[in-house]
């Protein structure tokens, strides 16, 4: 597979929370050559089975999220600005920034996020940014932005993918799209391979407003062990304490309450074996992926998180590597070719 | 003007590394020019000989730098360390693309990640020197490999329509002056001697300004450059400065220096005359190569004209079409009749 094209298409296809259908609909289109049965339901999430063919079979669930992070528009004045709602967003990312609307008729219009230029720029303008202070233009006439424009559409950051230097790629939401990447790369590698396990494929939606769509998929296949894909903080020019994750380090395995420790020993033992790098990361309490949810869902379900660095994650300029990518893709393969039905455990004490 | 704002705002050349558009603009005068000059500080003098000989040098000028960085060492972290050149924001750089400058190198300038912060701290402004660029690179080596130390940094936004009849891309609001000179030079017969000067390093103290006015000491001066415009629902009206969409612009003042009444409002007249919309650019706080051409030798009469810009130094700055035409029509006028 080739990553970095796979990437770039799922990154060039926006999907806020509660506007995922679009990217739900690619991710599906591209887990199919791999699944046996496949599903979008109507909150968006795509489940994919890869079925072992043995009856009663434990079933493991790789998740990651498909919603991206979204503005929404919430005014638009006399003049045709529109002002926006951007929860979750730093300000100082939003200053000038590039970005499209989604019109109630799906029509897509380009926006620049307003500034006032150094010369005229006075007293607490100069040092500080806040979102209810700006707006968007977009260089139409006020009647034609209020014919378009309707509350509540969603706002985009605009860029697509870049390729940087030293195999790092550049855009918006890779949080958690490159996740998804891993995930078709190990689909692909698990195809044609015979699993003791079945494997559930899911890309969940509204992760980013508290995961409802992963407790919706897990409530309803109560799987026996659910992994949860997502992206964490990589050492960068403004972050680099000495325990920072190195992008291209490879995968990284959580260990704490929503990702149990001799999963995460499983899954140290495949990489150690596959000569994977791989560092732990403690997650003492709230690990913000879906696996806080997915962990509470039927009956309770056990967890793993598995993540991979990521610099200015939530901007329009994350930062992944490749590499990254794929070994974590690796690792989730060679995981599940190693599954033996006595890993899981079982519920009865005496 | 689309296609002269196209293709001069797509040259890369931040202050003092102007040479690809000096270069591009002095091959293209070359069949329109009596002479074309250069000097050490890289600005272009392209004289047209018109109808008449005016008592003392006739300059009209505009800037050929635009935003931007110029590269310093690579850092331990990767990421190349910068220098700005004057008046750059921090806050229209944070989450922004860039590449280095004639060359295929992509890089972005951010802030780390409010998973890192806290949301406390993320309406903060960090100084540009906290800012640094990301090429990619996981270690010293891997930046010094990426981008060597002196070269350009500039946005990389390109020239776009955008909206109902707006430009937008980087340079649009740098080179708007130059392209309109270009197409002077190229379409228009000058009433009296003219010297086309495209200034170098007018973001850095003006100082290609500087040696351009002892060269040729002018007695009348026109700048022709964009115009700051301030009016978004961010800015007080009274901030405004100047209105897209209200046409060419006719400076006051600037920081240092008062136009020359007479001449503004002779601009004015013509423009009246011909039915060239205008308006007052009124907040001018910062200097341009105006106050600077006619004050460096002898001392001359000095006009500023402009188009309104939005997003000035961003790397998606808009200019409309409007606007632009009516800035060309008033740089004709003088040209042709003043």
């Amino acid at each position: 597979m080739d990553v970095k094209e796979t990437l770039k298409q799922l990154t060039n296809v926006l999907g806020g929370s509660g506007d995922e259908f679009r990217a739900s609909a690619l991710f599906a289109d591209l887990i199919r050559p791999f699944a046996d049965e496949i599903e979008t339901d109507s909150y968006a999430n795509v489940t994919a089975f890869k079925r072992c063919g043995v009856k009663d079979a434990k079933l493991v669930m790789i998740d990651a999220h498909i919603d991206q992070m979204a503005m929404m528009a919430s005014e638009i004045t006399d003049d045709g600005f529109v002002k926006f709602i951007a929860q979750g967003f730093d300000p100082r990312q939003l200053y000038g920034a590039d970005v499209v609307l989604i019109t109630r008729l799906g029509e897509a219009i380009p926006g620049i996020v307003t500034t006032v230029p150094a010369e005229l720029q006075y007293g607490e303008i100069t040092d500080t940014v806040s979102v209810d202070k700006l707006s968007i233009d977009l260089g139409l006439k006020a009647e034609t932005v209020k014919e378009k424009v309707t509350v509540g559409d969603f706002i985009y950051y605009a860029n697509e993918t870049l390729e940087l230097s030293d195999g790092a790629l550049c855009g918006r939401a890779f949080d958690d799209r490159a996740a998804l990447v891993s995930i078709l790369f190990a689909a692909e590698i698990l195809k044609d391979k015979s699993l003791v396990a079945d494997i559930l494929y899911s890309a969940t939606a509204r992760e980013e407003v508290g995961g409802p769509g992963a407790a919706i998929v897990a409530g309803r296949f109560r799987p026996d062990l659910a992994v949860a894909l997502d992206l964490t903080q990589a050492k960068c020019d403004a972050y680099n304490d000495p325990g920072a994750f190195e992008l291209g380090g490879g995968p990284v395995i959580g260990r704490g309450d929503h990702s149990s420790p001799a999963w995460a020993e499983r899954f140290a033992e495949v990489a150690r074996a596959a000569e994977i790098p791989y560092r732990f990361q403690a997650i003492p309490a709230h690990s913000k992926t879906n696996a806080g949810r997915i962990q509470i869902a039927g009956t309770g379900v056990v967890t793993a998180v598995l993540s991979f660095p990521q610099r200015y994650s939530h901007s329009s300029v994350e930062i992944v590597d490749v590499s990254d990518i794929e070994r974590t893709g690796q690792l989730i393969a060679r995981f599940a070719l190693a599954l033996r039905s006595e890993d899981f455990g079982s519920e009865v004490i005496s | 003007m689309k296609e002269y704002l196209k293709v001069l705002s797509s040259l890369d050349g931040v202050s003092g590394r102007e040479d690809r558009v000096r270069d591009f603009i002095a091959d293209r005068v070359r069949p329109h020019a009596t002479t074309v000059e250069t000097d050490v500080l890289k600005n272009l003098f392209v004289w047209k000989k018109g109808k008449g000989t005016p008592d003392r040098p006739i300059v009209v000028a505009a800037a050929m730098d635009e935003w931007g960085f110029v590269a310093e060492e690579a850092k331990d972290s990767g990421a190349i360390a910068l220098s700005a050149v004057d008046g750059m924001d921090p806050k229209a750089v944070i989450g922004k693309r860039f590449r280095v400058a004639g060359g295929e190198t992509r890089g972005v300038i951010s802030v780390v990640s409010q998973h890192l912060t806290g949301k406390t701290g993320t309406d903060k402004v960090p100084e540009l020197r906290e800012l640094a660029l990301d090429v990619g690179a996981k270690n010293k080596e891997g930046g010094k490999a990426a981008v060597k130390p002196g070269e350009g940094i500039v946005y990389d936004y390109p020239f776009a329509e955008f909206g109902d009849g707006f430009y937008r891309g980087k340079a649009v609001d740098a080179r708007l002056g130059a392209s309109v000179l270009l197409r002077l030079i190229e379409e228009v017969s000058p009433a009296l001697d003219t010297w086309f000067v495209f200034t170098a390093s007018s973001k850095i103290e003006h100082r290609g300004g500087v040696v351009a006015a002892r060269r040729i000491d002018p007695g009348t001066v026109l700048t022709v450059e964009a115009a700051a415009a301030g009016d978004v629902p961010l800015q007080k009206p009274a901030l405004w400065s100047v209105r897209v969409g209200e046409g060419a612009t006719l400076g006051l003042k600037e920081f240092g220096s008062v136009y020359t009444r007479e001449l503004r409002e002779r601009l004015a007249r013509i423009a009246a005359k011909n039915g060239v919309k205008v308006q007052i650019r009124s907040g001018m706080r910062g200097s341009g190569d105006a106050g600077t051409l006619h004050t460096r030798a002898s001392g001359a009469k000095v006009a500023g004209i402009g188009a309104p810009v939005r997003y000035v130094g961003t790397g998606n700055p808009i200019v409309h079409r409007d606007d632009l035409e009516a800035l060309w029509q008033l740089a004709k006028l003088f040209v042709e009749e003043v």
